[in-house]
């Protein structure tokens, strides 16, 4: 029987909580491996109901396009923790364990609200990947990524939300034509990092610790290229939004000096590949972006941990601050090439033959054609400036050496992987989710068409490369206009606000400055009311006020007293939750939800 | 005869080949809404590539991306690394 694979990560990061040393490396390695075991089991058809709330919650329903995500996603998972595994902080495990984990229950899910579920889960442990820094800019970063999934969340359930109404099912598939469809694809464009909603993507990824990038640049944006898929696939206005990512995404990223921001902008530009081919919505396009997601994840994670290891070994990430890395960290540069020229679409690699069928697909849509067309021009010469400028020009200043043997392991497989499927492409095509024909990867047009492509960009690179050299500058995006409109509404809300409560502090001294005027108030109000009171009706009774007077004394005061004081006492209890330790919280959240799961069910 | 002059000949030899773009692989059925872009043109056959069209594109993308590299930095930088 297979088990949800997402079962077996959720209970190794719970596992993962216990452990230290060498049992950790040991849990961390055989997670993945538990899992690519239970995948192997799967076959189409296969499935797994939980009842929750009345309602028949698949969390597992397994077709070709679900297990062909499964396969890379744990395959990935794999050699990123692999990389990870001399990185020991535990924090950062257990969110990765967590994350990759939801993203196999994403694509796995059978029904709506097992989707939107993981889907959440991934936000969540997607932010704290992020935050895993514990930099400023990496907890503003996280703070930024998890605003703009919010509005994505929105979004989604309000489009779900009338598919359900309309149709009544909640079954993962089409969505309704309409608005309900155009919600739920601009929620998952959200994720896909659609240009104008894309900009958490280049803010977040270089901000995370290079561990945590690696991860990050995996998994969110191809799950929603899956659910993209799965929702709104074979629409024209998505297939020109992928054209316009992938063009988009070069033009910035060539303008990049900060290594882990240029491969930032060409996960937009590379996913543009994918949406374009789901949108395109032939079967030859939908298995050109699908087979693009596998290559894809393959060289993006190959390319992270490359500059991975550069930042790990070096300190630095900036283009003007590299160089000479060839002769000094001989086998990082070795992968490094190797998935750069992958992603380039060089014959030989991986890239090459998936981008050809997205490529090839798009030839009668003219203005999408030439938009990939372009952008392979600028991938090409992206890669050109990372590799020379990293790696290849001299620079006798930098030390440097190959990282730990993990790493190594972990980039040359990922480099491996990506030469061979270059040159046997036959072994993805065979388990393309879709139906297919037999694909001439290496005809002569093809290889001649590319070569010329990309032969006139290295040549034109390398004769005017002082054109195309890094600057020491960082470029403004959408996010300049986003933060400067952000700010002005918080100005706006922020100042009758204030005028209101000018001298009060949201933290959690407040709850507790509350609780103690509070009581003050009941205090001043029992002694000079109640009392007043007790005292005035005593004197027209003397008998009445001796009983009047005990009463306040012993059950009013002693009724308010004791609830004052046992609040107080729990008001200060409370105030020692407020650790400031994010860890504390996610903690909290994660046993509220546990709870409300076992008292919902 | 150096090697930069070979590598010049085998370059100017690639770039010089027109080609029969290919349609093979083309004939797909519609997956979603509107049914897909490419599918009414699908069994259509693609038109010759005349020789160096694909080095054209190329040398028109690398003017693009020169162009955008000299101007819009200018326009779009920080004023220093690191604000985000």
């Amino acid at each position: 029987m297979v088990v949800p694979p997402f079962i077996v990560f959720f209970i190794g990061a719970l596992l993962l909580l216990f452990l230290r040393g060498r049992a950790r490396d040991i849990l961390l390695i055989a997670v993945p491996t538990i899992a690519a075991v239970d995948l192997a089991l799967a076959r189409p058809g296969a499935s797994w109901i939980f009842k929750f709330m009345g309602f028949d919650v698949v969390l597992l329903q397994v077709d070709k396009l679900s297990l062909f995500m499964g396969y890379i996603f744990v395959l990935i998972g794999w050699l990123g923790l692999l990389y990870s595994l001399k990185v020991r902080e535990n924090w950062h495990d257990v969110n990765a364990l967590i994350y990759i984990g939801s993203s196999m229950g994403f694509v796995f899910a059978g029904d709506f609200f097992a989707f939107v579920f993981f889907w959440e889960i991934m936000a969540i442990t997607g932010t704290f990947l992020i935050m895993s820094g514990k930099s400023e800019k990496a907890i503003r970063a996280g703070f930024r990524y998890f605003a703009f999934h919010l509005l994505g969340d929105v979004a989604l359930l309000a489009g779900l939300l009338m598919h359900f109404h309309a149709t009544g099912s909640i079954s993962v598939g089409l969505v309704q034509s309409g608005l309900p469809a155009f919600l739920v694809a601009t929620a998952v464009g959200v994720n896909a990092a659609f240009v104008l909603l894309h900009t958490w993507l280049p803010d977040a990824y270089p901000s995370a610790p290079f561990t945590a990038s690696v991860f990050l640049c995996v998994y969110t944006t191809k799950a929603a290229v899956y659910a993209m898929g799965r929702v709104s696939p074979g629409v024209d206005w998505i297939a020109l939004m992928g054209g316009a990512m992938a063009l988009y995404g070069v033009t910035f990223a060539v303008m990049q000096n900060n290594a882990r921001r240029l491969l930032s902008y060409h996960v937009i530009s590379q996913v543009g590949y994918m949406i374009a081919g789901v949108g395109m919505g032939t079967a030859l396009s939908l298995n050109g972006g699908f087979f693009h997601v596998f290559n894809h994840i393959l060289y993006k994670a190959g390319l992270f941990m490359g500059v991975g290891a550069v930042l790990y070994m070096t300190g630095k990430e900036e283009l003007s601050e590299l160089g000479g890395l060839a002769r000094k960290m001989p086998i990082t540069t070795i992968s490094t090439t190797v998935v750069a020229f992958s992603i380039s679409g060089v014959p030989l690699f991986n890239g090459f033959v998936s981008k050809g069928l997205v490529v090839q697909a798009s030839e009668p849509n003219f203005p999408l054609f030439v938009m990939l067309e372009l952008a392979s021009v600028g991938t090409f010469l992206s890669f050109l400036k990372l590799l020379y400028f990293g790696f290849y020009r001299s620079n006798s200043a930098i030390e440097a050496r190959d990282p730990p043997l993990n790493m190594k392991v972990a980039m040359g497989a990922t480099a491996f992987l990506c030469f061979f499927i270059g040159v046997y492409p036959d072994s993805v095509v065979r388990i393309l989710p879709y139906p297919t024909q037999e694909y001439h990867f290496y005809s002569a047009p093809h290889v001649l068409g590319v070569s010329q492509l990309l032969g006139m960009t290295a040549l034109l690179f390398f004769l005017a490369r002082t054109v195309y050299s890094p600057h020491r500058i960082t470029i403004r995006d959408f996010d300049y206009i986003y933060r400067g409109a952000a700010n002005a509404f918080l100005r706006f809300v922020e100042k009758p606000w204030t005028r209101l409560h000018y001298n009060v502090h949201w933290d959690y001294d407040l709850g507790v400055k509350a609780v103690g005027r509070t009581f003050r108030a009941a205090f001043a109000f029992d002694s000079r009311v109640v009392d007043g009171a007790v005292d005035g009706v005593g004197k027209s009774g003397f008998v009445t006020s001796i009983y009047s007077r005990a009463f306040d004394l012993v059950v009013v005061d002693g009724a308010v007293n004791g609830v004052g004081d046992s609040l107080k006492a729990g008001a200060r209890r409370l105030r020692t939750t407020a650790t400031g330790i994010i860890e504390d919280y996610a903690s909290a959240i994660a046993a509220g939800v546990l709870l409300l799961i076992f008292i919902l069910r | 005869m150096s090697s930069k002059a070979i590598a010049l000949a085998v370059f100017l030899l690639i770039i010089t080949q027109g080609y029969a773009s290919e349609a093979e692989g083309k004939a797909a059925e519609s997956v979603g809404h509107e049914g897909a872009t490419g599918v009414e043109q699908a069994e259509h056959e693609l038109p010759y590539i005349f020789p160096g069209v694909e080095a054209v594109l190329g040398a028109i993308g690398m003017a693009y991306f020169a162009a955008i590299i000299m101007t819009l930095p200018k326009f779009l930088a920080e004023e220093k690394e690191g604000v985000h």
